[in-house]
């Protein structure tokens, strides 16, 4: 009995090429457009030369500071000398961020506000301060003042050790909230299971309930074939999105096993929804629709904070939300060194899993038609 | 007129489509809208940082002091770092160990211990930021001066700042910057909500049944189009209208502006652009899942590639060279040449390029439609 139910059931599902697609090909697309959308994203963050323009009208030794600045072994600044229409034509074209005007007084143009203007600023900065500071140093202590000029100032000491984090890639959190839509979206198979054991929700329902058989010998092996058929589906996923060098960190195994446990997930919160209520089939399909793609919004894939604001502000709802605790799982996996946090979701994950099956099971017991 | 009118009462039938869509839209527009930070006068990036001072001496209270004042402090318990380094909530977590000014006195190099991701510009700037006003101290601190006199000169010194001359009208620029995200978003909630509800009535009127029926209507067949076609232009009208309403609730008399007004004539003439794509998929595609997969996928991928959600200048190279053969990368592109306030000749230039460009692709989509529909007819007579 439980492989020939296995068997056509596992054939009709995969004929049921919509549920296939919002399942898998849905989350593929959307990985596909998101390694087009995110590919340069990171390196918009990270620290480029800037350029800018210097128009001298007066010889000044800030030049010579601007000209050679590192930082990590990188010069900070590269420089133009132009003409003020030049420098102004330049800006305008956006090929410099700012450019300097020596006079009397040194004078900074730019025509936005952005990192690169706040770090020429604070350069600047840096120069009238240090002369600020010479000079009161020569009002208060001349004696002090001459012998430190002496000596040769140097104001390029390092106070700072950097303590680097891992590599953190923001954006690959959408991707792994994607993964989780993916899993969550599994529930069109658990919902189809429900929508076909259930007298009042289709004909194929009607002939399952007047069988002579025990529902649970219909309803187990079409759950084993939904979670076969969405656990292919995720590892599918994971694979393709590793072929788009998404970076999951070095546990793989547990990666493909959040996936499918997610997948798991996905398929009971799907039946759930299924036995909730006694709209039609399409309607149901609308609010799994929905209730994915809010509870993939809330883990972060339309934008990444709203993972770290919920997480942060309503930390319940972090936690009852399945999608949240599949992209946490891979975010702990990829960002952490241990692996508390990874285990945590999982077992929160197993937790809801294990509720939400007693509430079907409440629903599912002893359910009679009268009218079939 | 008969089925122009009949356009309207199948209209009935998309009603919470064409809700959804919008209220979905309408929901993402502002809170990207929302996120656009303000950018009234020039401001130097203030980026958020954490600071965790463990000395109680003066120079490490100076310093905290300081860049309180260069940067916003947030309130956060060591545990709390990691995660909100790795969100960008923080820029970086400065650490200062017991005895460090003590060590600073004594004309030792103490360390500061900044916690931050690799090479973020902003963490970057903190560093700079650390060793100017300790690279500073330092030099006081070999002369007899007293701690707290020292924390008083480099407060002095500090306030030292180069002029900045900033070349833009400042409001126009922010509140045009955030019309810029809004029209962005209209040219994904455009498409999405026109191809949701005209392909939806598209599907009843190809279906193959009425078009038998309608066939033997005493109506030709190029006026039967053309009332269909009207009454798509109405519905694509309607939406355009709503985004239009929306955006003026938000922005209020600066839609306008000379800018949001072409943002908003672009808009129109793309909306006649997006009605062809969902008329050429209402026609051809018949089964009423795949439209809706259709629905979904078609605007998303078209948004993300043409640069509606993720600025144009972020996507690569090859991204834009595909973009190009679609209309939205034309859209947004217009629009944020439209952010830059003052419209020279180059603009006005490149506005009329941009509507030749967007009713060139919706005659190439409706002559395809159109050849193929013939094709198709000749095909089954």
């Amino acid at each position: 009995m439980f492989y020939h139910v296995f068997k056509y059931r596992f054939k009709r599902l995969l004929r049921e090429k919509t549920l296939l697609f919002w399942a898998l090909l849905f989350p593929c697309i959307l990985a596909t457009l998101f390694n087009f959308a995110f590919s340069n994203f990171d390196e918009m963050m990270v620290f480029r030369t800037i350029r800018i323009g210097i128009v001298e009208n007066k010889e000044h030794e800030i030049k010579y500071l601007l000209e050679d600045l590192e930082v990590e072994e990188r010069e900070i600044f590269s420089v133009q000398y132009l003409s003020e229409e030049e420098a102004e034509e330049e800006l305008l074209a956006g090929s410099i961020s700012s450019y300097l005007v020596i006079d009397e007084k040194l004078k900074l143009v730019t025509d936005r506000s952005g990192y690169d203007q706040t770090i020429t600023k604070h350069v600047l900065d840096n120069f009238l301060q240090a002369s600020a500071t010479i000079n009161n140093l020569m009002q208060r202590d001349p004696q002090k003042a001459n012998e430190i000029l002496l000596e040769g100032i140097n104001l390029d000491k390092e106070f700072v050790e950097r303590d680097l984090q891992g590599d953190n890639n923001i954006m690959l959190v959408s991707f792994y909230s994607l993964i989780a839509l993916g899993a969550i979206y599994g529930g069109f198979f658990g919902m189809k299971t429900i929508n076909e054991t259930e007298g009042n929700l289709s004909a194929y329902g009607i002939k399952h309930v007047i069988v002579p058989f025990h529902k649970i010998k219909i309803i187990f092996p079409s759950i084993t074939v939904d979670v076969f058929v969405q656990s292919m589906a995720m590892i599918l996923l994971v694979s393709y999105m590793l072929l788009l060098g998404i970076d999951f960190g070095d546990y793989l195994f547990f990666v493909y096993l959040v996936a499918v446990f997610g997948g798991v997930v996905g398929i009971v919160i799907g039946a759930l929804i299924g036995l909730s209520s006694r709209l039609d089939a399409v309607k149901k399909d609308n609010i799994l629709s929905a209730v994915g793609f809010m509870m993939a919004f809330l883990s972060g894939m339309v934008i990444v904070n709203v993972k770290h604001w919920v997480q942060s502000g309503a930390p319940w709802l972090a936690q009852i939300n399945p999608a949240n605790l599949i992209t946490d799982s891979l975010y702990a996996l990829y960002y952490y060194e241990t692996m508390d946090r990874y285990y945590y979701n999982l077992i929160t994950m197993g937790l809801i899993t294990i509720v939400l099956l007693i509430v079907i099971s409440v629903f599912v017991r002893r359910r009679q038609y009268d009218s079939v | 007129m008969i089925v122009f009118k009949n356009y309207f009462k199948l209209l009935r039938n998309a009603y919470l489509t064409i809700f959804i869509f919008l209220a979905i839209t309408i929901f993402m527009t502002v809170i990207f809208t929302m996120q656009t930070p303000p950018q009234e006068e020039f401001q130097t990036m203030t980026p958020i940082i954490t600071v965790i001072n463990n000395d109680d001496g003066e120079i490490a209270a100076g310093l905290v002091d300081f860049l309180s004042e260069k940067a916003q402090l947030k309130d956060l318990a060591e545990d709390e770092i990691k995660d909100e380094l790795f969100f960008a909530e923080i820029a970086a977590a400065v650490v200062i160990k017991e005895g460090f000014s003590e060590q600073l006195k004594k004309g030792k190099e103490p360390k500061i211990q900044i916690i931050q991701s690799p090479e973020r510009v902003s963490a970057i700037n903190i560093g700079l930021l650390v060793n100017k006003y300790l690279n500073l101290a330092s030099l006081y601190l070999q002369t007899d001066l007293e701690a707290a006199e020292i924390v008083a000169l480099l407060e002095e010194d500090l306030a030292e700042e180069v002029a900045i001359d900033f070349q833009k009208d400042e409001e126009e620029i922010t509140a045009l910057d955030k019309t810029t995200v809004y029209f962005n978003f209209v040219g994904y909630g455009l498409l999405a909500a026109i191809i949701g509800s005209v392909a939806f009535i598209m599907r009843s009127y190809y279906d193959i049944n009425i078009r038998m029926r309608s066939a033997c209507a005493p109506i030709s067949r190029a006026r039967y189009n053309q009332q269909i076609i009207m009454g798509n232009i109405v519905l694509a009208t309607f939406l355009w209208f709503i985004f239009i309403l929306v955006a003026y609730l938000f922005f209020g008399n600066l839609l306008f502006s000379l800018n949001a007004s072409l943002m908003i004539i672009q808009a129109f003439v793309y909306a006649q652009v997006a009605l062809a794509i969902a008329y050429a998929i209402g026609i051809f595609v018949k089964s009423s899942e795949v439209q809706n997969g259709l629905a979904t996928v078609v605007p998303l991928a078209l948004a993300f590639l043409g640069g509606a959600f993720v600025p144009q200048f972020i996507l690569g190279e090859n991204v834009l060279r595909v973009a190009q053969f679609t209309p939205l990368y034309w859209y947004v592109r217009l629009n944020d040449m439209l952010s830059e306030s003052g419209i020279n000749s180059n603009i006005w230039q490149e506005f009329y390029l941009t509507i030749m460009i967007l009713l060139l692709f919706m005659v190439i989509i409706y002559g395809i439609v159109f050849f193929l529909q013939r094709k198709y007819l000749q095909f089954i007579n």
